[in-house]
């Protein structure tokens, strides 16, 4: 072994040293990145005993996969969770101006009325709560479709957010070095689209990824494809559906887009439709049993609710009524203004049984605010949990990937002292060199 | 396990937030006093809650219409009363009557005497309450239920219809007498018959000293008949009663907040806050650079 070959081991060493402080030095500039993966220098040897360095990404793939599985349930229950505050919001349970409130207050005005069948303030008193009444349904059902409308606007905000990433991704899928810093960025996006929409990641052995969703491609190698927004009007609410640039319809399942249109589509539909059909309900029978009764003045045969109009949304009261209080009916008979049958008959209605469903309207409408707030209750549930198991697998990947301040600044001395090690090598080298051509 | 600074410092705000959350929720059942803010947090209980105070609402409003109905039976009770004091005038007049040792003229006074004492009977019965005519049947606004003809003779404008005040799911109970019960006694064709009598002499009084006996008893039926009433109804509200002091309790029981526990639990909570605050504020200060020099 020459003399200069010390030399170039102490250069060497001299290096690599640096190169691990570099290392450090990036490390500890990202300690509060959460998006990254700590670098790792592995010294290597070389056949002359001289050492090289490689530096590795400290990774865990199955853990990412992980956290972005849970995450597409995560965004799925927790953007529900704040829309099912709103429907809440809206039938306003329990309280003053709740539709149970109402709805109690309208079939007491005709409990009132069947006892005072005379008086024309008391007629006055029922049609005041069946305005009261109908108002009521009429919000609640306008709020629904607004919440609607909010969703598929929504929807758009999501998928452009969506598209936005992929296109990001297919432009970093393009670049020739594969460098950390670039798996990094790719890992963050994905991260992000996978709070978004359900997804399935492959990735080949040079680490360039196809991301698929639903079962149409979004990422597929440097192809990118965009996704977009389609909603159909049927009765009622409107349907919000996905679909490929090729029209082709996408099964979004999960993720926030996912959670947004299993909302609209089915949870938002169907609590319209039912809230629909207890309103129907009321102005059905109270029509029936109102029009075999006689006013004030021995009319008989006219409707208490508008007859064409039989929705939450439509729901009103007679024009008649509306015109004249003295047309609503509370005696069986003519001439008979003291009978209150037919008012207390009206009233009972409220615990009428359906002979069908054999459910009172009452027990309709309860069913309808217990399923949503068990729907609602689930989805928090969900959300809250899901949160606690992504926050838990995180920290399992902070654990693994995170910086250390604590390891970096022990490491980055003991690059230090190896430094100086090097550099005490290369001055007893050079001393050796000068005693050695001392000697010539 | 390897564990990062940011790792710490995730986790103490994060512990940090769950405590704050822990702490509003306590604070805010203790002044809403309610165990729930929206119907979402507990649906089961809510939906409870929601039938009792339901049944409340129900029997409040039955309490209602007892209320009226028992005004209304009481106030045709004493109209029933005077009718019968009145019936009673008309047996010691024909009493007096029967006698064989009265003077034509009087015989003509007490003749006067029954008249009146008809003119009353009408006047009872067409008595209102609340502007309602309390013995028409439910013809409750005809002008005069009974009206008296230029020769006397008394005409029902009514119906016999009754009534009827809901007092509880399944009880229904007519409140009213109609005049046409009143007519049946036939009160006014005996009186009447009674009064052509006293002129004419005492046989023919005493030939109709029997139906006064059985007239009497007549009204008392009725009498006894709206005793019966006050007294179902006067039970109905004292089981309706009950059954709301029981149904609040329950009720208070399914949302309201035990205000002992929730400030024993908010003291606890606020402790361990402070706790948190406390270490969090000691950990984030350790730090390696502290020992390298």
């Amino acid at each position: 072994m020459s003399i200069t070959s010390i030399y170039e081991a102490s250069r060497r060493s001299l290096t690599n040293q640096q190169s691990a402080i570099n290392v450090t030095a990036q490390n500890i500039t990202n300690a509060n990145n959460d998006n990254y993966s700590r670098r790792k220098i592995n010294f290597t040897f070389s056949s002359k005993g001289l050492g090289g360095q490689d530096v590795e990404r400290v990774h865990d793939k199955f853990l990412e996969n992980q956290i972005r599985t849970e995450s597409q349930e995560f965004g799925r229950a927790d953007v529900q969770k704040s829309l099912f505050k709103n429907v809440e919001i809206y039938f306003g349970e329990p309280g003053d101006g709740s539709l149970t409130n109402v709805m109690q207050k309208f079939w007491n005005s005709w409990e009132e009325l069947s006892n005072d069948p005379e008086s024309e303030i008391q007629r006055l008193l029922v049609s005041n709560s069946g305005k009261n009444l109908t108002d009521t349904f009429n919000k609640i059902s306008n709020s629904m479709e607004s919440l609607s409308n909010e969703t598929i606007s929504m929807a758009q905000d999501k998928i452009i957010k969506i598209n936005g990433i992929v296109e990001q991704l297919g432009t970093l899928q393009r670049t020739v070095n594969r460098s950390s810093d670039i798996m990094d960025t790719e890992d963050r996006l994905i991260d992000e689209l996978s709070k978004l929409i359900n997804l399935q990641i492959r990735e080949d052995e040079n680490g360039r990824k196809s991301i698929r969703s639903g079962g149409y491609s979004l990422v597929n190698g440097t192809d990118t494809t965009t996704f977009k927004v389609d909603s159909q009007q049927t009765d009622g609410l409107p349907t919000i559906v996905i679909k490929t640039e090729r029209d082709d319809i996408v099964n979004i399942n999960s993720g926030e887009l996912g959670g947004i249109l299993e909302f609209n589509n089915s949870y938002l539909k169907s609590y319209k439709s039912q809230l629909d059909s207890v309103a129907s309900t009321i102005v059905n029978w109270v029509n029936t049993e109102h029009k075999t009764g006689y006013g004030i003045n021995n009319i008989t045969g006219k409707a208490f609710f508008n007859e064409s109009s039989t929705t939450a949304k439509t729901m009103k009261l007679s024009d008649d009524i509306l015109a004249d209080s003295s047309l609503i009916a509370t005696s069986s008979a003519a001439n008979t203004i003291g009978d209150g049958t037919v008012a207390q008959t009206i009233a009972d209605l409220n615990i009428k049984l359906d002979s069908d469903t054999n459910k009172s309207i009452d027990d309709s409408y309860q069913i309808l605010i217990t399923t949503i707030s068990t729907d609602g209750n689930r989805e928090e549930f969900i959300s809250t949990n899901q949160e606690k198991i992504v926050s838990q697998l995180r920290g399992q990947k902070a654990s693994y990937s995170g910086v250390s301040l604590d390891e970096e600044m022990t490491n980055l001395l003991k690059f230090e002292r190896a430094y100086q090690a090097a550099a005490k090598v290369a001055q007893t080298v050079d001393e050796i060199m000068k005693t050695i051509l001392q000697m010539v | 396990m390897r564990i990062t600074q940011a790792m710490i410092s995730k986790n103490l705000i994060e512990g940090l937030r769950n405590n704050r959350d822990r702490l509003n929720e306590t604070q805010r059942k203790i002044s809403t006093g309610k165990k729930h803010a929206k119907l979402s947090d507990d649906p089961e209980s809510f939906s409870k809650a929601k039938r009792l105070s339901k049944q409340i609402n129900q029997n409040n409003q039955y309490l209602k219409n007892v209320t009226k109905a028992n005004a209304w039976v009481m106030t045709t009770r004493n109209a029933v009363e005077n009718l019968s004091s009145n019936i009673s005038q008309l047996r010691e007049i024909s009493l007096q009557g029967a006698s064989d040792d009265l003077t034509p003229t009087g015989r003509q006074a007490l003749s006067d005497q029954i008249q009146y004492i008809i003119d009353d009977t009408v006047d009872i019965l067409n008595q209102s309450y609340l502007g309602k005519k309390l013995f028409a049947g439910t013809k409750t606004k005809v002008e005069s239920p009974f009206s008296v003809g230029n020769d006397g003779s008394i005409t029902y404008n009514g119906n016999s219809a009754n009534i009827n005040n809901k007092i509880s799911d399944n009880l229904s109970i007519s409140i009213n007498i109609s005049g046409q019960e009143v007519l049946d006694t036939n009160i006014f064709t005996i009186a009447s018959n009674l009064k052509t009598a006293m002129v004419a002499g005492s046989s023919d009084v005493k030939a109709d000293l029997s139906d006064v006996e059985s007239l009497k008893d007549k009204i008392n039926q009725i009498s006894t008949s709206l005793g019966h009433r006050e007294n179902q109804i006067y039970l109905s509200q004292n089981r309706l009663d009950t059954a709301n002091m029981n149904l609040s309790s329950l009720l208070s029981d399914t949302e309201d907040v035990d205000l002992a526990e929730a400030i024993t639990a908010y003291n606890s909570q606020e402790i361990a806050y402070r706790a948190a605050m406390q270490t969090a504020a000691d950990v984030l200060k350790l730090n390696i650079m502290d020992y390298l020099r």
